[in-house]
């Protein structure tokens, strides 16, 4: 399909009518600056082509001119298929969709309303919306032709099956017929009963799942219901056991009672028997008890007479070894005295000599402490003979007035000045000279003082220095001199400044010169020095003696005549005895006290050893004397018990041993009797009662197993009566022919489920391989043309899917996606597939015909060689194509050969309305 | 003289799996059947009626179903006789223990014992070899003695295989062949197989009254037993009873489908009783692909003239090469010839993890897919 002629008003910026016409195939270059409208044409032209004139969607509400209830209108006239026509399309209030057909005189109408908007979409193979406005995927060949402003800009435009088929058709792959996409749609809706078409699971709440689920069901009730019967039979066999087992144990019970009522004689003779040495055992056991209670007593008066005895052997035992104790006991206590004494008199020795030895140390202590004073004494003298020197010293100095270097330099430099400005004055100033003729008083008056001389005869008297003078001869008169020089009056004045300075500083000191001052200032640093010295010498003498200041040496001096005055009054001798008073040597008394100490540890030790023989002859004593007292009382207690407890008994001891022999032979006689009765009794494991006891425990065990069994009967015949209650046969059968009906039709589902997938898989195979052959071509001429812009160098290759989607381009490191590389690879791949397409179509198949191919600012991103690159296929798809450039820049498209040019501005303006 | 009915084989609550869709209306034939031989026996006016085991097919089977049993046998004017089979072997939890079982009139005894029972009113005894298990390798009639001392007519009565080559199961309670010689019976009343079988005069399984499955030959007959006295050769005569028809009809699909489908339909068209007529439609021959539609409406169309269940057993081998309007649709369509193709091929890359089945089915449900878009 190509436009002839297209009409816009009311339509967004275009509330007049803007119209192209003389349309072609060619180039055509519509060109206006940004935001004047080129992009609404288009729109224009894909609303008028693809939207119903009804649909009041808000996308087409938003066509009218901004603040109208204007109605969109379009007008379009094209050539399709070898025929021309005219579409005249309103939106919203004014609806209309007109189509007509050129006869070749005029144009008839074709279609209108409904029909002619399919008619218009049948244009370019677009299914239109199924409500509202639509959206550029449902622009049939417009979406794959046209590089609009959308959105989708940058995406690969995908197929339809429509759209597909006039593809295919123009590549030359046979187009599917009716039936094959019947065929192909009910393989598809064939496995979609069975399974999801993305996973490819089994649909949930299919027939297929539920079947599977129901036979899942049933075999698990099955299960169960098995499970039952085998619970009944296993209650079956149960009985069976149970009832072999009750067989056994009545027999076992028969033969068990009448080996029991074998044994009821044999019992009660053995109980009589029993009983009668159970008297018998009674009549012992009494005679055993008095036999005891008497050999007990006698036992017992026996024990004591025999404890009394050896009492009293003790007693007599002990009485000599006391009495000897007794004589050794006072020998060792002379002894011992004897040594304590010795001890004793060893002691004074030893004290004696402690006493000795301890003044010799206190005088010795004394004595050094008095050479220690002595020389505390000579070290003060020699300090406080410094220290009055360098107190004298500093009395001499603090009398001195202060007189510092600079003072006298200061002095002397304003001598110097004065010197120096006098110098200059003489030289300078006026100078006087008078000589006497006669002796002469004369007056010299300058700067205020007079001078008088009295001068000899011829004497003469020279005047200098001065600016101004006043000579008066006694009785001759007065000579004024006085010269009007400034500089004079200058140095006069400078003398008078320094010489008052002078006098000023000279007198501050009490000096008249500046020599006696430099004298008095020399001489006050000959005392100042020497006094330094003084406390030098000081210092360094109080730092050798290890004091702070000589009053602490003096203090320390008190404290150590002090310390030999309190040794002295220990010694109780005069301070100045103690360097004459005789003494031992240390060494000697300590001698001294070291051999006294030795003996009075010898004493000692002889004292304590007699002592301890003392003492232990003393414990000797004692102890001996205690066991024989001990003895005695003892024998004197137990003998009086005896006879208490004889007394008590009525009879002598004697009485008592013949009572013992008598109880003793009855209880022998009982025994024998009892021993004689038990032997007539059998072994107890032989006997009848043990023999009816193990019986008795066999029959209970017996009528307990068989209980157990009867009870294992009972339960096994409730839980088998109860399973034919439950009908679990029948329901064991049911339930199987249900499941072999569920199953056999779950496998006919199941087959026909693999059916489809199989069929499914092989359609797959099959498309993939038409695939393969359909989009071959397409990638061919796309990488034709992307090769032409982009020059040599670059070997990526455009790879298509089936469907257009999942576009990628073949690298050599591998597919990548088209998206991941720049805006300007993208848009000249996109606009290469446009033209390779729209060629395709002009061209190719059985119903080629020309197309038209919207750019609109289309290859922005393109540097200058490849648009020029580009521009060379445009031209030559303009030969076979309409190609409609939409563009704000006109001059990159100046150079194309045969393009018809529209400024869409000036179109703008030519319709609207003078006024 | 004495006349006996003899039958066995009853399996009360049968389990019919085979026939699942119908197995309810299976059951209730078996009753149905029962109720005939009471009939016949009745009819016939015998001394007794002997049931040769396996009236019940399972000692779990329902009391409703007893007292069923029951209330049938109940109709018998002659005493009827019941020896435990296999199926209700006189174990410890059999059916003839329980209440329901006790209620039974007193005419209908059970022979569950050793000692031979006399048939009242003639001079005929019945030696029993009740079964007390459900499988067993033993002779139920090994204990049975001969007796030269007596003259009474000698009917032996026991459930298990006859030991003949390829009939029978060595667990199958084993009977010797030469049991009434051994025993010196006048008849052997046997239970267990299905079809009705006579064994040397004197020996005979009266098959079951009413068959179970397709294909079981000789059963849904009770045999009239009448021995005119000690020695003598019974007469045995056969009595229908049962009360379904099972058949099978061929389906040779190498001929022309639908023209074999139509002669089938035809076959049955003035069928007795198809409300109580079980068939099996078995396909034979090499089919095209446009049999499996065919045989479908066959059975459609048997099913609409209310026969009671109709299977399909497809025997047939399905065509290579394809015809018919297939082969039409196949010269005009690359597609469905290349899906033919493929699926001719069962090493084609679609087919790798496909069972034979599904490759057949598939073959099928494109035969199904392409007819319905070309229709």
């Amino acid at each position: 399909m190509i436009l002839r002629r297209l009409r816009v008003q009311h339509f967004r910026c275009f509330r007049n009518p803007v119209e192209l016409s003389g349309l072609g195939v060619g180039i055509h270059v519509v060109h206006a600056p940004n935001e004047t409208g080129k992009s609404s044409l288009i729109l224009a032209l894909a609303r008028a082509l693809f939207d119903r004139n009804s649909t009041r969607d808000r996308e087409i509400q938003n066509l009218r001119p901004w603040g109208t209830t204007l109605s969109p209108r379009v007008t379009l006239e094209l050539d399709s298929g070898g025929k021309r026509y005219r579409l005249e399309k309103a939106f919203l209030d004014d609806a209309t969709s007109l189509l007509d057909e050129w006869t070749g005189k005029r144009f008839e109408r074709l279609a209108d309303s409904q029909r002619a908007d399919e008619l218009a979409r049948g244009f370019l193979f677009s299914g239109g919306a199924q409500a509202g406005a639509t959206k550029p995927g449902q622009w049939g060949l417009a979406r794959l032709l046209w590089l609009g402003q959308s959105a989708e800009r940058h995406v690969l435009p995908g197929l339809d099956t429509p759209l597909k088929a006039r593809l295919m058709e123009a590549v030359g792959v046979a187009v599917l017929s009716e039936q094959e996409q019947g065929v192909l749609k009910r393989v598809e809706d064939a496995y979609r009963q069975f399974f999801t078409l993305k996973k490819g699971k089994v649909v949930t709440g299919s027939e297929l799942e539920l079947k599977a689920a129901l036979v899942a069901s049933l075999e698990e009730e099955l299960r169960g219901i098995r499970a039952q019967q085998e619970a009944s039979a296993e209650h079956a066999r149960d009985m069976e056991e149970a009832r072999s087992a009750l067989g056994d144990l009545a027999g076992e019970r028969g033969a068990l009672e009448a080996r029991f009522s074998a044994l009821q004689a044999r019992v009660e003779a053995e109980t009589q028997l029993e009983q009668q040495i159970a008297l018998r055992d009674k009549d012992v056991e009494r005679q055993h008890q008095e036999w005891e209670h008497l050999d007990g007593k006698q036992r017992e008066l026996l024990a004591l007479r025999q404890n009394v005895a050896r009492h009293q052997a003790v007693v007599a035992e002990k009485e000599p070894v006391l009495q000897k104790a007794r004589e050794g006991l006072i020998g060792q206590e002379a002894s011992f005295r004897q040594a304590r004494e010795l001890f004793q008199a060893q002691l004074g020795e030893q004290e004696k000599a402690e006493q000795r030895q301890e003044r010799g140390r206190l005088l010795e202590k004394a004595r050094q402490a008095l050479v220690e004073q002595q020389r505390l004494d000579g070290q003060l003298k020699q300090g406080e003979r410094l220290e009055t020197a360098v107190e004298g010293l500093r009395r001499r100095t603090a009398a001195l007035k202060t007189l510092s270097e600079s003072d006298v330099k200061r002095a002397e430099d304003v001598e110097r000045k004065l010197r120096q400005a006098q110098d200059k004055l003489e030289a300078r100033g006026i100078e006087v000279v008078f000589k006497a003729e006669g002796s002469r008083s004369i007056e010299w008056e300058a700067e205020g003082q007079v001078q008088r001389h009295e001068l000899a005869k011829a004497e003469q008297k020279l005047f200098a220095g001065v600016s101004a003078g006043s000579l008066r001869i006694k009785g001759v008169g007065e000579v004024r001199v006085r010269t009007g020089a400034e500089e004079i009056g200058n140095l006069q004045a400078d003398v008078e400044k320094f010489r008052k300075e002078l006098t000023r500083r000279l007198h501050e000191h009490g000096v008249e010169s500046p020599q006696r001052l430099r004298g008095e200032w020399e001489s006050q640093q000959v005392v100042l020095q020497e006094q330094a010295k003084h406390e030098g010498a000081l210092e360094t003498f109080l730092e050798a003696a290890g004091f702070e200041s000589v009053e602490a040496l003096r203090e320390k001096r008190r404290e150590q005549a002090g310390k030999v005055g309190t040794l002295a009054g220990q010694l109780n001798l005069a301070v100045a005895a103690l360097a004459t008073y005789p003494t031992h040597e240390l060494v000697v008394l300590s001698e001294e006290l070291r051999l006294r100490k030795q003996e009075v540890k010898e004493r000692e030790k002889a004292k304590d050893d007699a002592e301890a023989v003392y003492r232990q002859v003393e414990r000797q004593v004692r102890g001996l004397a205690q066991e024989r007292d001990s003895a005695m009382q003892t024998a004197r207690e137990l003998e009086l018990t005896m006879k208490a407890q004889l007394h008590a008994l009525g009879m002598s001891l004697e009485q008592l041993g013949a009572e013992v022999e008598r109880a003793h032979g009855e209880l022998e006689r009982l025994k024998n009797m009892v021993t004689g009765l038990r032997a007539r009794l059998p072994r107890p494991e032989e006997r009848a009662a043990t023999q009816r006891r193990q019986l008795d425990e066999a029959r209970e065990r017996v009528v307990g197993a068989e209980k157990k069994a009867q009870e294992r009967i009972i339960r096994a015949e409730t839980l088998l009566g109860r399973a034919a209650e439950a009908g679990v046969y029948s329901r064991l059968g049911e339930a199987e022919e249900r499941l072999v009906l569920a199953t056999e039709e779950h496998l006919q589902l199941k087959t026909r489920a693999e059916a489809a997938e199989i069929l499914r898989k092989l359609v797959g195979h099959w498309q993939e391989q038409v695939n393969r052959t359909f989009v071959a071509p397409i990638q061919d001429a796309v990488h034709a043309r992307l090769e032409h812009i982009r020059g040599d160098g670059r070997n990526e290759v455009l790879s298509l899917g089936p469907e257009f989607i999942d576009a990628a381009m073949e690298t050599p490191d591998g597919a990548r996606s088209l998206a991941s590389f720049s805006w300007g690879m993208q848009e000249q791949t996109l606009f290469a597939l446009r033209l390779a397409l729209g060629e395709m179509l002009s061209k190719q198949g059985t119903k080629p015909e020309p197309q038209l191919v919207v750019l609109d600012d289309a290859l922005v991103n393109t540097d200058a060689v490849r648009h020029r690159r580009a521009l060379e296929l445009i031209e030559r798809a303009g030969e076979s194509l309409q190609l409609l450039i939409l563009t704000a820049f006109p001059e990159r498209y100046r150079t194309l050969r045969g393009m018809k040019e529209f400024d869409l501005r000036e179109l703008a303006q030519e319709s609207t309305p003078a006024g | 003289m004495v006349r006996i009915l003899h039958s066995a084989d009853w399996q009360m609550g049968l389990r019919a799996r085979h026939v699942a869709q119908v197995a309810s209306a299976v059951r209730e034939a078996r009753l149905e059947a029962a109720r005939n031989v009471i009939q016949a026996a009745n009819s016939h006016q015998v001394d007794a009626v002997v049931l040769a085991g396996d009236i019940f097919e399972d000692n779990l089977v329902e009391d409703r179903l007893v007292h069923q049993v029951v209330a049938v046998l109940e109709g018998a004017r002659a005493p009827v006789f019941v020896l435990p089979g296999n199926h209700d072997a006189l174990t410890p939890d059999a059916v003839y223990h329980r209440a329901s079982w006790k209620q039974r009139p007193a005419h209908v005894r059970m022979l569950d014992g050793d000692a031979p029972v006399p048939i009242p009113g003639t001079a005929a005894v019945l030696l029993a070899a009740p079964l007390r298990q459900k499988k067993g390798m033993k002779d139920p009639t090994g204990e049975w003695r001969a007796r030269a001392d007596v003259d009474a007519i000698r009917v032996g009565v026991a459930h298990g295989s006859l030991r003949i080559e390829g009939k029978h199961a060595l667990d199958d309670f084993p009977i010797a062949l030469d049991a009434v010689a051994r025993v010196g019976l006048d008849y052997l009343a046997l239970g267990h197989w299905h079809g009705q079988y006579v064994h040397e005069e004197r020996t005979a399984y009266a098959g079951a009254h009413e068959t179970t499955k397709f294909g079981e030959d000789g059963s849904g007959q009770a045999l009239l037993v009448e021995i005119a006295s000690r020695g003598a050769v019974p007469r045995l005569t056969p009595v229908p009873t049962g009360s379904l028809v099972w058949r099978t009809l061929e389906l040779d699909l190498g001929q022309d489908a639908e023209r074999e489908a139509a002669r089938v339909l035809g076959l049955m068209k003035d069928a007795a009783q198809p409300a109580r007529t079980l068939l099996r439609i078995r396909t034979t021959g090499a089919s095209s692909d446009a049999a499996t539609p065919v045989v479908d409406r066959l059975k459609e169309g048997l099913l609409g003239r209310a026969f009671l269940h109709v299977s399909v057993e497809r025997r047939d081998i399905p065509k290579a090469e394809v015809e018919g309007r297939l082969a039409e649709v196949v010269a005009s369509s690359s597609l469905v010839a290349s899906l033919l193709e493929e699926l001719s091929r069962p090493l084609s890359p679609g087919l790798v993890d496909a069972s034979e089945a599904g490759r057949i089915a598939a073959r099928c449900l494109l035969s199904e897919l392409v007819m319905e878009a070309w229709r």
